[in-house]
């Protein structure tokens, strides 16, 4: 961890309340920052609107059930997108790590292909699968595939060939390899990956939204930039950004359960 | 509204319609006429609005052309009016009607569309944009990681800030960063950078916490200046790590700012893809993908020879 090199200087509890304060004063210096441009009249008032519209907005929008509606398809989308994305993501990886020839041949595919931006596969996904839901889900998918592959092919290779041998040696058949062997070694850095596909996902899901739908949070989002409801989007922002640090952090702490970073 | 086609008017190419997609000429014999006669759909909307907005301005004026302004309830009336004679240049007369008349073999012919594209399509657009983010990123993420790691208590504070920026979907501000930085590329590059910084400010901080206390005990031996242990010891040993930040980053930033070239079409490959499936273009799409692909890997492996070109062994 980052605070390996702090464990000579044991943190006291004095250091941990000033901590706490740093992050008071800059919140509150950044809200009182963004009021005080708000309210100068230096920007546009429709592009930063004060914190009471804000506000507002969002306890509207929050006890919109319409809104629910919305987060329930996006939450479907991106769903069932890591669902598929990431059982096809360890599927791969496993079959990646068992065949040396397969891993020759496509290990370079896939490290092209994880970096790259998603986005670009949307058209395609639309021409394939319609204006519905599908090709939100087909890029959640994709999106989350390629962090899951990567990580299970990577927990793939770092099993020891010793243990292969040894059950092996004992005329395991395949499955009883997998089973015994690589499932076991492949958990923890799968776990770790969905962290990352979880986020992914939902910003492929979003995006697809954003580009074309009629329902979800990114449907609802470009809706009122394109009216100019500043303040809802706003509000709107702020519950999707949420909902994703609240996301993260429950699978980190569910991954840190099993003993994932 | 580059090659607006007036100053060429000749009284052999006589009327003209000229709007959203389609300008026509007529090739019939001229209305004896010194004053250029514009007709034109209704006031107010942008694209209407340029012609008496020009005309106001003087903008025509200066260039010697006078004419009148007739306003219709639409492009019918224009298209009609054009192809009766009694005007000589049409503004939005609406695409399809235009297209409809010139088809029938009306005496008309379009001249221009009112509204072009980015004329800067191609791939150096993202390159330009991708760089810029990257190196500004690299240019302030790694002092601003150098301080977080030097102040402990300010990098304790805000490094679970960074760590949650770094997982959120910041890509969706782009609506706020289109209101903030208008409609051009400049938007695009904040946006890479601002999600290029955050990992840089992460993995720098994290490389130089990690140093080993035995090299800053060696730096104050040798009676080393803080900059002399900063460009000799901290950065050389906490280089491997800020080159994690460095690819992330750039990761990041390419697919920010391809996403934004997609959503919002103000240039660049994402662009490109987006453009040829609005125009069903299939083949053309299917290209432009493989060529953010290539492109990305591209970037991969200039930064990986260039880590391993830095790195001390």
């Amino acid at each position: 961890m980052a605070t390996a090199g702090l464990t000579a200087f044991a943190p006291s509890r004095s250091g941990g309340v000033t901590v706490t304060m740093i992050r008071m004063l800059t919140l509150a210096g950044l809200l009182a920052a963004y009021q005080a441009i708000s309210s100068s009249g230096l920007v546009f008032t429709g592009a930063m609107p004060s914190l009471w519209a804000i506000g507002s907005a969002l306890l509207r929008q929050l006890a919109d059930a319409g809104f629910y509606a919305h987060l329930g398809v996006t939450a479907y989308e991106a769903g069932t997108g890591i669902l598929i994305g990431g059982s096809v993501g360890v599927l791969c990886g496993i079959a990646l790590g068992v065949s040396r020839l397969l891993a020759a041949v496509l290990d370079p595919w896939v490290r092209a292909l994880a970096p790259a931006p998603k986005i670009v596969f949307l058209p395609i996904l639309m021409v394939l699968f319609g204006i519905d839901t599908g090709p939100k889900i087909a890029m959640a998918a994709i999106s989350a595939f390629f962090p899951v592959v990567v990580a299970t092919f990577g927990g793939m290779r770092s099993v020891s060939p010793i243990l292969i041998r040894v059950v092996r040696s004992f005329d395991a058949s395949l499955p009883q390899l997998v089973r015994l062997v690589y499932l076991p070694s492949i958990v923890v850095p799968v776990l770790g990956s969905l962290r990352l596909a979880t986020g992914v996902a939902l910003i492929g899901a979003l995006l697809a939204e954003v580009k074309m739908s009629n329902r979800g949070l990114g449907y609802l989002i470009i809706q009122d930039y394109n009216a100019f409801r500043t303040a809802e989007m706003y509000a709107l922002l702020i519950s999707v950004f949420t909902l994703a640090l609240v996301v993260n952090a429950a699978l980190r702490t569910f991954g840190r359960r099993y003993g994932a970073v | 509204m580059s090659g607006l086609p007036i100053r060429g008017f000749t009284p052999s190419r006589r009327s003209v319609l000229q709007g959203a997609g389609a300008a026509l000429i007529a090739s019939r014999p001229a209305r004896a006429a010194d004053r250029m006669r514009i007709v034109s759909s209704q006031k107010g909307f942008w694209d209407t609005t340029l012609i008496l907005f020009g005309q106001q301005k003087g903008i025509f004026a200066d260039n010697g052309l006078e004419f009148d302004i007739i306003w219709t309830d639409g492009g019918a009336d224009i298209q009609q009016s054009i192809i009766a004679g009694s005007t000589d240049f049409g503004v939005a007369p609406g695409i399809l009607g235009a297209l409809s008349a010139f088809v029938k073999g009306a005496p008309v012919a379009v001249t221009n569309a009112a509204m072009t594209g980015s004329s800067d399509l191609f791939w150096y657009v993202t390159f330009q944009t991708t760089f810029a983010a990257t190196a500004a990123a690299l240019l302030l993420g790694v002092p601003a990681g150098a301080v977080l790691a030097r102040r402990r208590l300010l990098g304790q504070a805000y490094e679970p800030w960074l760590e949650a920026a770094f997982a959120a979907p910041i890509i969706l501000l782009y609506p706020l960063f289109l209101i903030f930085f208008g409609r051009s590329l400049v938007t695009v590059a904040v946006m890479g950078f601002v999600v290029a910084v955050i990992p840089v400010i992460i993995k720098t901080r994290e490389g130089i916490t990690a140093v080993r206390p035995v090299l800053h005990n060696l730096a104050l031996s040798l009676h080393m200046t803080p900059l002399q242990s900063l460009a000799k010891i901290v950065l050389p040993a906490a280089l491997p790590t800020i080159f994690v930040g460095l690819r992330l980053g750039l990761i990041y930033a390419m697919i920010n700012i391809v996403a934004v070239e997609f959503l919002v079409g103000i240039g660049g490959l994402g662009f490109v893809v987006a453009d040829m499936y609005d125009r069903y273009d299939i083949p053309s799409m299917y290209s432009a993908v493989v060529f953010v692909i290539v492109l990305s890997s591209l970037f991969f492996l200039l930064i990986e020879r260039g880590e391993r070109w830095l790195r001390p062994v």
